[in-house]
C-alpha cells in the first residue's frame, strides 16, 4: 500500500492505495465515480478516458500509485452546480448518446481537445474522439456535438 | 481484469533505477507510460515482481538542439513529439510517426522510449491467460514450439513500434546506461531479430535518450503505415524512408527504407536503398519498390496474409519514396 495525494474533480483526497491497482479501479471502487466506464480493460476501447492533467488517459492501464499530486477530471465533475457543462448539453441535444457506454470517455476526449484547441475543426474533433470507440451512433452526431459545444463556448 | 501483485518503485535518478534494476535482478522491469506494459501485466505474458517507474527522473524528459544533431529524452510523450515545433522543423519524420501510434490516449500516455522498446505481437501471445491456457505455451511464453510455424526453431512475433523505422531511416542513435557506465550505439542494433526477446538490452539498463543527426539540405522523407482502422490499430505494414540529393531534381546521395510489421525487427532494404544512389529517384524509383516486394519474407497470421503484406510493401515503399522526393524538392 502507498499513500498518495490527488486531486479529482476538485476535490483533494488522500488514499491509501494497492501497488497493482489502477486508477479505473480506484475511481469506481474507492470514489464511488463509476461515470468513466470499464469496457476493454486493456486499454483499446478509450470508454475509461479521464483527464489527468490536462492530457485524455485511459485509466483503466494506469497505475493509481502513479498520481500522486495529479489533477484529474471525471464525467462527473463537468457539470456545475446542477447546471450540464456545454459538452453534455450539445451531446444531448445533438442525440449523440445512444446506448451511452462510450461516452463518458468521448467526452472527456472531447473535453481535453477543447481546453487546448477552442475553435477545432472538424478534422481536429474526428481525431481527438479517434480513440473512443462507440458501436451505436456511427460517430457523426458525437462529433457535431463538440463541434455545437466549441460554439457555444465561445459565444 | 486484475493485475498480479508487485511492488511499485519509483526512483529520483537513473543510477538508483539501475541500481534497482541490478539489485532485483530478473524479477524487476521498467514502466514508462505504461501503455504496453500494464496490458502484458493483465494478460500474465509477463510476470514482474518489482515494478520501476521512470516518470520520476526528471532529466529523461524533453528535447535539446544542438548544431548537428537533436537530443530527445526517452520519456519524452509521443504527444509532444508530434506537436513539439523543434521536431516538426528538424525531424518531421519522427513527428509523423509518433503522430499515427495507437489512439489521441495511447499517445498522451506513451513514451519515446517506451516505443522503442515495444515487445513483438503475436496472434497467440497477445492474449488473455486463459484464453492461452487452451494449449500448451509456445517459444515467446517459455515453451518448446510456435503455433504460427510449426516447424520452426524460433518465434517469428512482430515489430511493429511505429517511431523505431522513421528514426532508423533517420541514422538515429541511442543513449543506453546501465550497470558498466553510459554507452551510445545506432538505434538499428537495438533490435535482435528474435521474436522472443526482440530487444538488445539487459534488464538492467535502461535507454535515457535518442540523438537524431539533422537531415543535409535537399533531404525528404516519409512514414507511411497502414492499418486496418485510421486509429488505434497497429500497423499491417509500414515504410519509412529517408533521401537525400546532390541538388533539388538531382541525383539520390543518401537513402535508407526500413519496413515495419514483416518480420521481428524493423529492417532496412540495403538492395533497394543501393538501387537509388547516384541515381534520379524517377529513374529509380519503381526498382526499389520492387527490391523491397522481393526481399520482405512477412509470415501468415500476422495481420494479413504474406502476399497481401508483401504487396503493401511494394505501395507503401513506392508512395513513400515519392513523397520524400516531392518533400525534397520543397513540394510540399
Ligand atoms: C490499443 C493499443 C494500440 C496501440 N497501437 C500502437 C501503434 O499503432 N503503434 C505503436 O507503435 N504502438 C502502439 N501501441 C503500444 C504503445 O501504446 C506504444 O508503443 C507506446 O509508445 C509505448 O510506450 P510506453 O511509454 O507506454 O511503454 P511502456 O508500456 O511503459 O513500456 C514498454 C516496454 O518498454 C520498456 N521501456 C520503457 N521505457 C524504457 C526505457 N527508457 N529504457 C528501457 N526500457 C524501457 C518497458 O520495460 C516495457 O517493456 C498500442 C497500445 C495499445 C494498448
Ligand atoms: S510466433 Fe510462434 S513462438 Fe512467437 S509468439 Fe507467436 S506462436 Fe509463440
Ligand atoms: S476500458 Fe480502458 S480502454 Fe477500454
Ligand atoms: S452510444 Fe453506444 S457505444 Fe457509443
Amino acid at each position: 500500500m502507498t499513500n498518495i495525494n490527488f486531486v479529482v474533480n476538485g476535490i483533494r483526497h488522500q488514499l491509501a492505495v494497492k501497488d497493482n491497482e489502477t486508477l479505473l479501479d480506484v475511481l469506481r471502487d474507492r470514489l464511488g465515480l463509476t461515470g468513466a466506464k470499464k469496457g476493454c480493460d486493456i486499454g483499446e476501447c478509450g470508454t475509461c478516458t479521464v483527464v489527468v492533467d490536462g492530457e485524455p488517459i485511459l485509466s483503466c492501464i494506469t497505475l493509481a500509485v502513479e498520481m500522486e499530486g495529479k489533477r484529474i477530471t471525471t464525467i462527473e465533475g463537468l457539470a456545475q452546480n446542477g447546471e450540464l457543462h456545454p459538452l453534455q448539453k450539445a451531446f444531448h441535444e445533438h442525440g449523440a448518446v445512444q446506448c451511452g457506454f462510450c461516452t463518458p470517455g468521448m467526452i472527456m476526449s472531447g473535453k481535453a481537445l477543447l481546453d487546448k484547441n477552442p475553435k477545432p475543426t472538424e478534422q481536429e474533433v474526428r481525431r481527438a474522439i479517434s480513440g473512443n470507440s462507440c458501436r451505436c451512433t456511427g460517430y457523426d452526431k458525437p462529433v457535431k456535438a463538440i463541434l455545437a459545444a466549441a460554439e457555444a463556448e465561445i459565444q | 481484469m486484475y493485475l498480479p501483485q508487485f511492488k511499485y518503485l519509483k526512483p529520483g535518478t537513473v543510477a538508483e533505477a539501475v541500481a534497482m534494476l541490478s539489485e532485483y535482478q530478473g524479477g524487476a522491469g521498467v514502466i514508462a507510460g505504461g501503455s504496453d506494459l500494464i496490458v502484458k501485466l493483465k494478460h500474465q505474458i509477463v510476470n514482474l515482481r518489482y515494478v520501476v517507474d521512470l516518470k520520476g527522473i526528471s532529466n529523461l524528459y524533453g528535447i535539446v538542439s544542438r548544431a548537428d544533431e537533436m537530443e530527445i529524452g526517452a520519456l519524452t510523450k509521443l504527444s509532444a513529439i508530434e506537436s513539439s515545433p523543434e521536431i516538426l522543423n528538424k525531424a518531421l519524420l519522427l513527428a509523423q510517426a509518433a503522430s499515427v501510434v495507437g489512439g489521441p490516449q495511447h499517445r498522451s500516455m506513451g513514451t519515446l522510449g517506451g516505443n522503442l522498446c515495444l515487445d513483438t505481437r503475436c496472434y497467440y501471445f497477445n492474449q488473455s491467460k486463459r484464453w492461452r491456457q487452451s494449449r500448451p505455451p509456445c517459444y515467446k511464453t517459455g515453451g518448446d514450439r510456435c503455433y504460427v510455424a510449426a516447424k520452426s526453431p524460433m518465434c517469428h512475433a512482430v515489430y511493429s513500434g511505429d517511431t523505431a523505422p522513421a528514426l532508423i531511416a533517420l541514422g538515429a542513435r541511442v543513449r543506453i546506461v546501465g550497470p558498466e557506465g553510459e554507452r551510445e550505439q545506432e538505434l538499428e542494433l537495438l533490435y535482435s531479430g528474435n521474436g522472443k526477446r526482440p530487444i538488445n538490452l539487459d534488464a538492467q539498463s535502461i535507454i535515457t535518450s535518442v540523438i537524431i543527426p539533422i537531415s543535409p539540405p535537399y533531404a525528404g522523407h516519409a512514414y507511411e503505415k497502414y492499418r486496418l482502422r485510421e486509429a488505434v490499430d497497429f500497423p499491417v505494414v509500414g515504410a519509412a524512408v529517408a533521401l537525400s540529393f546532390e541538388q533539388p531534381g538531382g541525383v539520390c546521395t543518401r537513402a535508407r527504407i526500413v519496413l515495419n510489421a514483416v518480420g521481428t525487427a524493423p529492417s532496412r532494404v540495403e538492395e533497394a536503398e543501393k538501387s537509388l544512389l547516384g541515381r534520379k529517384l524517377e529513374e529509380a524509383l519503381e526498382e526499389a519498390a520492387e527490391l523491397a516486394y522481393q526481399s520482405a519474407r512477412p509470415i501468415h497470421r500476422m495481420g494479413g496474409s504474406p502476399y497481401y503484406k508483401k504487396k503493401l510493401v511494394k505501395v507503401l515503399t513506392r508512395r513513400a519514396l515519392e513523397k520524400a522526393g516531392s518533400m525534397a524538392i520543397g513540394n510540399v
